[in-house]
């Protein structure tokens, strides 16, 4: 009988505090008072310099704003999802936080961003000088939610000197399939045994798309597929082919790799040649590199669709804040402010502004020249990134571990396009 | 003191005093996450919007349309059923050669220790690579046994074998419950026993293993509970997909992407519910068959 | 089966470019630059800072459990209540479920409590047992005494109490220790409850700012990352091999007689 008592006890608990219901502070008091303090949580991802940068960052803004106080939460990207989440869940979700396109469609699906639109109206954000593709980038359904950061492209990152080594010319933006299997076979022919020419990318999701992007399609489409059982056959037969001709690592080596940091990856250690990555990223392989690195677009289809997504990486708004307008006034200061740029030095590639860009144009290394160079070229035909449905980062997945199961020859082609179809389409509708 | 009191009642009052501070946690910290994840196994729920009920519907879903749950229960059991003994016997093993009343083995408890402090450090990964990965160091010693094996962290049929000694490796923890539980063996059994000149196998047999049983006990049960638990070693090796080709996607691994990688906290709490259900079997079994096996000071 | 540990200490004097191409235990050049790099930290904050955080953290939590659990674990070992064997199994089920959906939950009650952003939600909890690890193991540790203790000790007219204090606790010194190694060590690794709930650089733990060196994006860490690695498992190691004497050697002198 106490027993049972103590569980009536129980599930009123949990009514009291009714889960979801906690989020109870929603007054968004517009008129605040200038000489108010104010205390606003910002959170990011990435890693030390990035942090050390953030940080300087945010002193500054302090230093200009005496009445408002900045504090940081900042944690490595694995987490950065949970932790938000997690605060969200509880209520207490910082008021601006660093997004992405691979992450706002998400966050604003589960309406923890808030709509920025009345606040550009108001002219607390100013977004005038950003480049109206980056504004697409941070547009949910026609609505904005994030503000750039920055923006970058999905390129081949190459190792320059095996290139020359194996007597070949540099690739040129737009180059086609042909010439990357061409150029992957002589490079393949002088890096000999323990080195290669590609790593096998047949299950990474960000290179899929782009190769569904030719042929005027995406991964993904509404709450399901964008593509069908033919372009996912052809894509992985390609792979088959690279892999049987002996142009990426074995299965077992590649699939050790996984997604390691740049610094352990098979480019900066020289066992690779050619690496398919977001080209903020250049720098970023060159620091841990011997050899000189450069960026090339992705193959494309000379008949297809030559348009690569945009990738952009953003600072959005809690839905709950308290202080939109001083979340305003501080992201801002990061897309407008030129001390902020000479800081920030576009650490997620080329600020959306061109103002800030020429600001800090000067001040550039070798490998961000050759970034900016690429991604200034590429700009010119790209188009925002597709929007993606829950549970796509399961499908990402199992894209991969399809890859593999391929590459084990645990699976035919077909046997495992088959499989992916039925799987996804379960996971998405779950 | 005791005076003051009713003898009866005070003695009916006493055991709540000393369960006082876990009743307390129970209510205030423990009862309300545990219950709320079993009523979220009833609902969608992505973390912000509130929970809306389901019914039975994740659960249909988990046993009827998710190859993937059954592929990481498969890896899991093998998981828990191989790791566990091998990690057991090895830590009681080492525990009796420790337990020997020589200086200087303080050092040597810590040496053999060190494995498991590092257990959770992100260096863990890198270090296994070092040792598994294609040119690490068994691999090379193989090759010069004339053995060529691929990398045992990249093949699907060898990298669960790789987190299973990454297991038996970190065998510290038993082994030091094991340590202290020797230490309470009172050395008379021993003294007696060598007078009715018994050796030290016949020792072990009928002492040591008997005395130690709450302990064995203690350390199967614990060690099944936290590898069927297993998330660290899989999510850090794996870089959190439980590749190669879901070789090594345990079931924690796989209930943390649900939850935390699609936002279905609600999935994510039915597997959770499952997963105790399946625990509380295999505990509930050794349990039951402890009465036959296990002796405590206590019933003499 | 040391070779993983000899190979991260000696990686941590080598330069990080040389770490991963190189797998011998005998480097070519050693270099201190890695510990010098490391322990400067992020952001002004150095390691001296975090090792305070988690010093004080560990130290409040190690107290609490010993505390709160002994006398659970008494409790259940020894005292008579009623549906014992229903707490007993409940006890047991809270272990079994895997902490990931336990996390927003959990998360609520602190957020509602405001403990967010302080040690408190990592801490509080310890000095009200809800870690049934410890419980279990002292509940066996205690089950395993002989009974005719305490009878001798009621004739002589000790109580509960008494007994809990003049025999119990003395004779389970190598349980308590036990609990001490362990809640100092995983306090100290526990990684996500520490990202969640300490937010400010000036409250990071070791764990958490030694993850700082892991993600992608920067220069190279990871020679920080291995020096500093080796740095923390320094103290916990230290405090290994201190305690687990009285494992040893800490019943022999209490007398067993």
């Amino acid at each position: 009988m106490k027993l049972k008592k103590f569980l009536l006890l129980f599930m009123s608990t949990i009514l009291f505090f009714g889960l979801a219901a906690c989020s109870s502070e929603e007054t968004k008091s517009g008129a605040s008072d200038s000489e108010e303090k104010v205390e606003l949580r910002v959170a990011w991802w990435g890693g030390q310099a990035r942090h050390d940068k953030m940080n300087e960052l945010f002193d500054l803004f302090e230093e200009k704003n005496p009445n408002i106080t900045v504090s940081r939460e900042f944690t490595v990207e694995n987490q950065y999802a949970e932790k938000f989440t997690t605060q969200a869940a509880g209520g207490n979700a910082p008021d601006v936080m660093q997004t992405s396109s691979f992450f706002q469609f998400d966050f604003v699906k589960r309406n923890m961003m808030l709509d920025l639109g009345p606040l550009v109206e108001s002219g607390d954000l100013n977004v005038k000088d950003l480049d109206p593709m980056d504004i697409e980038g941070g547009k949910v359904n026609d609505k904005l939610y994030a503000i750039s950061l920055g923006h970058n492209i999905t390129g081949v990152i190459y190792n320059k000197a095996m290139f020359e080594k194996a007597g070949l010319e540099f690739p040129k933006n737009n180059w086609t399939w042909d010439e990357y299997v061409e150029t992957a076979k002589a490079l393949q022919k002088s890096l000999g045994k323990d080195a290669w020419a590609t790593e096998d990318e047949g299950g990474v999701y960000r290179v899929l798309e782009l190769f569904a992007q030719q042929r005027g399609k995406s991964v993904f489409k509404g709450d399901g597929l964008g593509i069908n059982k033919q372009d996912l056959t052809d894509w992985f037969t390609f792979w088959d082919q690279m892999r049987k001709d002996g142009l990426t690592p074995p299965a077992d080596i590649q699939s050790e790799q996984g997604d390691k940091t740049q610094e352990q990856s098979m480019l900066a250690l020289g066992k690779a040649a050619m690496i398919s990555k977001s080209s903020n990223q250049l720098k970023i392989y060159q620091g841990s590199a011997k050899d000189e690195l450069a960026i090339v677009s992705y193959p494309m289809d000379p008949n297809g669709e030559k348009k690569a997504p945009l990738i952009v990486a953003s600072l959005g708004i809690s839905a709950k804040t308290k202080h939109p307008k001083e979340a305003a006034k501080l992201i801002n200061f990061v897309v407008n402010d030129p001390d902020a740029a000479k800081i920030f030095k576009g650490e997620h590639g080329p600020q959306a502004s061109k103002q800030m860009q020429e600001v800090i144009k000067p001040l550039l290394g070798e490998p961000e020249n050759k970034e900016y160079a690429f991604v200034d070229e590429m700009i010119q035909s790209s188009k925002p990134y597709p929007s993606m449905p829950s549970n796509s980062t399961s499908v990402q997945k199992l894209l991969l571990s399809t890859n593999q199961a391929i590459a084990f020859k645990q699976k035919s082609i077909s046997q495992a396009v088959d499989e992916f179809f039925s799987q996804a389409e379960q996971i998405l509708n779950r | 003191m005791l005076n003051l009191f009713d003898q009866k009642r005070w003695s009916s009052i006493i055991p709540y005093l000393f369960l006082a501070p876990w009743l307390i946690g129970l209510v205030v910290f423990s009862g309300f996450p545990f219950l709320s994840s079993l009523y979220l196994s009833f609902t969608n729920y992505n973390f912000v919007s509130s929970p809306n009920w389901v019914g039975l519907k994740n659960y249909l879903t988990m046993f009827t349309q998710d190859p993937q749950y059954f592929q990481a229960i498969k890896v899991t059991v093998t998981y828990v059923l191989v790791a566990v003994p091998l990690e057991l016997s090895f830590a009681l093993f080492l525990a009796l050669l420790l337990n020997k009343g020589i200086r200087g083995l303080g050092i040597y408890r810590g040496v053999y220790y060190i494995p498991s402090l590092i257990g959770g450090s992100v260096a863990i990964a890198i270090l296994w690579q070092q040792v598994f990965g294609d040119s690490g160091i068994v691999n090379q010693l193989l090759g010069y046994a004339g053995i060529d094996m691929p990398s045992w962290v990249g093949t699907p049929d060898y990298a669960i074998w790789s987190l299973i000694l990454l297991k038996v490796w970190q065998f510290g923890s038993p082994m030091v419950i094991f340590l202290a539980g020797l230490k309470q063996i009172p050395q008379e059994f021993y003294e007696a026993s060598s007078l009715d000149g018994a050796g030290k196998w016949k020792q072990f047999i009928h002492i040591t293993l008997p005395c130690l049983s709450p302990i064995i006990l203690f350390n199967g049960i614990m060690q099944i509970i936290s590898s069927f638990q297993a998330f660290t070693p899989a999510y850090i090796i794996s870089n959190g997909t439980g590749g190669p080709v879901n070789s090594t996607l345990f079931y924690t691994l796989y209930l943390y992407q649900n939850g935390f990688g699609n936002f279905q906290m609600g999935y994510a709490s039915a597997m959770a519910w499952s997963l105790l259900l399946i625990i509380a079997f295999f505990t509930g079994l050794i349990f039951l068959t402890s009465k036959k096996w296990v002796h405590y000071g206590d019933q003499g | 089966m040391l070779y993983p540990i000899l190979w991260m200490i000696i990686s941590s004097f080598k330069p990080t470019q040389s770490i991963l191409s190189d797998n011998s235990l005998w480097p070519k050049d050693l270099t201190l630059s890695n510990y010098i790099k490391g322990w400067k930290g992020t952001s002004g904050t150095t390691f001296a800072t975090f090792y305070l955080n988690s010093f004080s953290m560990v130290g409040l939590a190690v107290i609490g459990n010993v505390l709160s659990c002994s006398l659970t674990a008494y409790a259940f070992a020894r005292l008579e209540f009623k549906h014992k064997k229903i707490w007993f199994a409940l006890m047991m089920m809270t272990m079994m479920i895997p902490m990931h959906v336990l996390i927003v939950p959990q998360y609520i009650i602190f957020n509602k409590l405001e403990w967010i952003n302080t040690i408190l939600p990592i801490v509080v909890p310890k000095f009200f047992a809800v870690d049934g690890f410890f419980i279990f193991l002292t509940v066996q540790f205690i089950r395993s005494l002989p009974r005719e203790l305490d009878e001798a000790a009621t004739i002589d007219g000790c109580g509960p109490i008494a007994i809990y204090f003049r025999i119990i606790l003395p004779l389970t010194v190598p349980a308590i220790v036990t609990t001490t190694i362990f809640t100092f060590i995983w306090t100290w690794n526990d990684f996500f409850s520490q990202l969640l709930y300490l937010s400010g650089v000036e409250k990071y733990t070791v764990t958490l700012a030694l993850r700082m060196f892991t993600d992608a994006g920067g220069e190279a860490a990871l020679g920080s990352l291995f020096a500093m690695s080796v740095l923390s498992i320094v103290p916990v190691f230290l405090i290994f091999v201190f305690f687990q004497r009285y494992i040893v050697e800490g019943i022999a002198t209490s007398g067993m007689k």
